[in-house]
């Protein structure tokens, strides 16, 4: 009672003990500033209890001031400081000399319990902070990802927008070869079932070539296969009457366009007048790729009705030639041998490549 | 029908169907066609011999463009017409005030655009 009244005047918390196991399990929970414990007590005795306090971890630390009123003779106090005292003080207690250690210790206990709050404070702080720029990172990393996917989306607008106009282009671009097409027919071939015949035929071969060409994703064609395109009608339907020969030759699509309409009119002309016109004639078509990257191509007619120059005339003639000479930067040459027409072609490969050559003498 | 007297267009066009129209339609209506030319290579060149009171030029030759025929046309002060399946927003700006066929052209349109070139040549030409 003494003591009770000596430390209320701390203004802390004073928990009552009234013997050695109570003190025990009232430690169990609550953090205390320190203990007061009195040596003498029925039952387990204060060095016992201190020994408790001292073997469990967390009540290890809490200081404990022995109260004894034993007196102050060396073995006593021996014991009491072996056993874990960190100070004694003497029965009767005078109340300000206890209240003036208890409030050394509460005062040091509480001093720690602000550097822990301190500590704990920065840690969460720290916490905190790392989070906050953990979230910025990721942040910034989806914005970078959102960034990246706007800039691929515009990329592939604006090559969608490119395509559409490409397009745009072709199509204003053949329409202009259609009417051109279409007038230049109609004035070698004025008869209107004739004109009709001439310029939807002229219009398909141009239409096989684009075929070709779509299935190539507009790259590059084999010659071979814009000579079978452009002839397949007369290979197909009277086998054996014309033979190509010669090495894979890749064409762009300039150049395959042009060869096509040249083996159109070329067969067009012998079906009509040439060794298709009877049925023993036939036409070898062959090539080569010299090495400066230009293509000779041979059109001999053979076993056909005897040529009589000009087998080709007006609006075909001028065509093969201008295809070859303008379109192709190439050259023709038309032979009217009596044997059967002999065309010459020569022209330059525009996409010419080493790799091209060599792929061709190879083969 | 065409004497030396008669206007003389230049044509630049390297499809070789649609120059052969060109020429068809500008020799049946009395001009004299100098080209077709498939390059502007093979256009200035015609203009080292030539000088055409008028000149027809296709945008796009291949990989290329027409352009500088066009400049060269310019210093000379021959009138130049476009002719082009793009808009005229296409053009450069230095050329885009010039006259513009659209293609696909009807032969009227294409016609009338040479006859009102003709007409604003300055007189000394």
């Amino acid at each position: 009672m003494a003591v009770w009244n000596a430390l209320e005047q701390l203004g802390q918390t004073l928990v009552v003990a009234h013997s050695g196991e109570e003190a025990l399990y009232k430690l169990l929970d609550g953090d205390f500033a320190v203990i007061l414990l009195d040596v003498n007590m029925p039952g387990m005795d204060g060095y016992e209890v201190a020994s408790f306090v001292r073997a469990r971890k967390k009540t290890r630390h809490i200081p404990i001031v022995f109260l004894t009123a034993l007196y102050r003779d060396d073995s006593s106090l021996l014991q009491a400081y072996s056993a874990g005292a960190v100070d004694m003080v003497f029965k009767p207690v005078d109340p300000l000399i206890l209240r003036s250690k208890v409030s050394v210790f509460v005062e040091l206990y509480l001093k720690q319990a602000e550097i822990q709050r301190e500590a704990e404070l920065r840690h969460r702080l720290q916490e905190e902070n790392f989070r906050v720029r953990a979230e910025k990172l990721s942040a910034e990393q989806a914005l970078r990802r959102s960034q990246e996917h706007q800039e691929a989306m515009e990329r592939a607008e604006a090559q969608q927008r490119m395509l559409i106009e490409e397009l745009n282009h072709r199509v204003k671009n053949m329409l202009t070869v259609v009417n051109a097409m279409a007038r230049q027919t109609l004035s070698s071939t004025p008869e209107p079932e004739v004109f009709t015949e001439k310029f939807m035929r002229r219009i398909d071969a141009l239409g096989r070539t684009h075929a070709l060409l779509s299935r190539e994703q507009w790259g590059t064609v084999q010659l071979a296969d814009v000579a079978r395109e452009s002839l397949e009608h007369y290979l197909v339907e009277e086998r054996n009457r014309v033979f190509l020969k010669g090495p894979p030759i890749a064409l762009d699509p300039k150049t395959a366009l042009a060869l096509g309409i040249v083996f159109h009119e070329l067969a067009t002309n012998a079906i009509k007048h040439g060794a298709l016109s009877n049925q023993q004639g036939n036409v070898e078509v062959k090539w080569s790729l010299n090495g400066d990257g230009a293509v000779k191509l041979d059109w001999n007619e053979n076993k056909g009705p005897e040529v009589r120059p000009p087998p080709i005339t007006g609006f075909g003639s001028r065509l093969i030639k201008l295809e070859m000479t303008h379109e192709l930067n190439g050259e023709v040459e038309l032979n009217y041998d009596s044997s059967g027409l002999k065309v010459v072609l020569g022209f330059p490969l525009t996409c010419f490549d080493t790799a091209q050559l060599k792929q061709g003498i190879a083969q | 029908m065409t004497s030396s007297q008669n206007p003389m267009v230049l044509v630049v066009e390297d499809e070789a169907l649609i120059a052969m129209d060109l020429q068809a339609l500008l020799e049946e209506a009395g001009y004299r066609v100098l080209g077709p030319a498939n390059s502007s290579a093979a256009a200035l060149a015609l203009l080292d011999n030539d000088e055409p009171d008028v000149a027809l030029l296709d945008v796009n030759l291949g990989r290329s463009d027409v352009f500088g025929v066009a400049n060269a046309l310019a210093e000379r002060k021959t009138r130049v017409i476009f002719l082009t399946g793009h808009t005229a927003q296409k053009l450069p700006p230095a050329h885009r005030h010039l006259p513009l066929v659209a293609k696909p052209y009807l032969p009227h349109v294409l016609l009338q655009a040479v006859k009102t070139a003709l007409a604003q040549r300055e007189p000394t030409a």
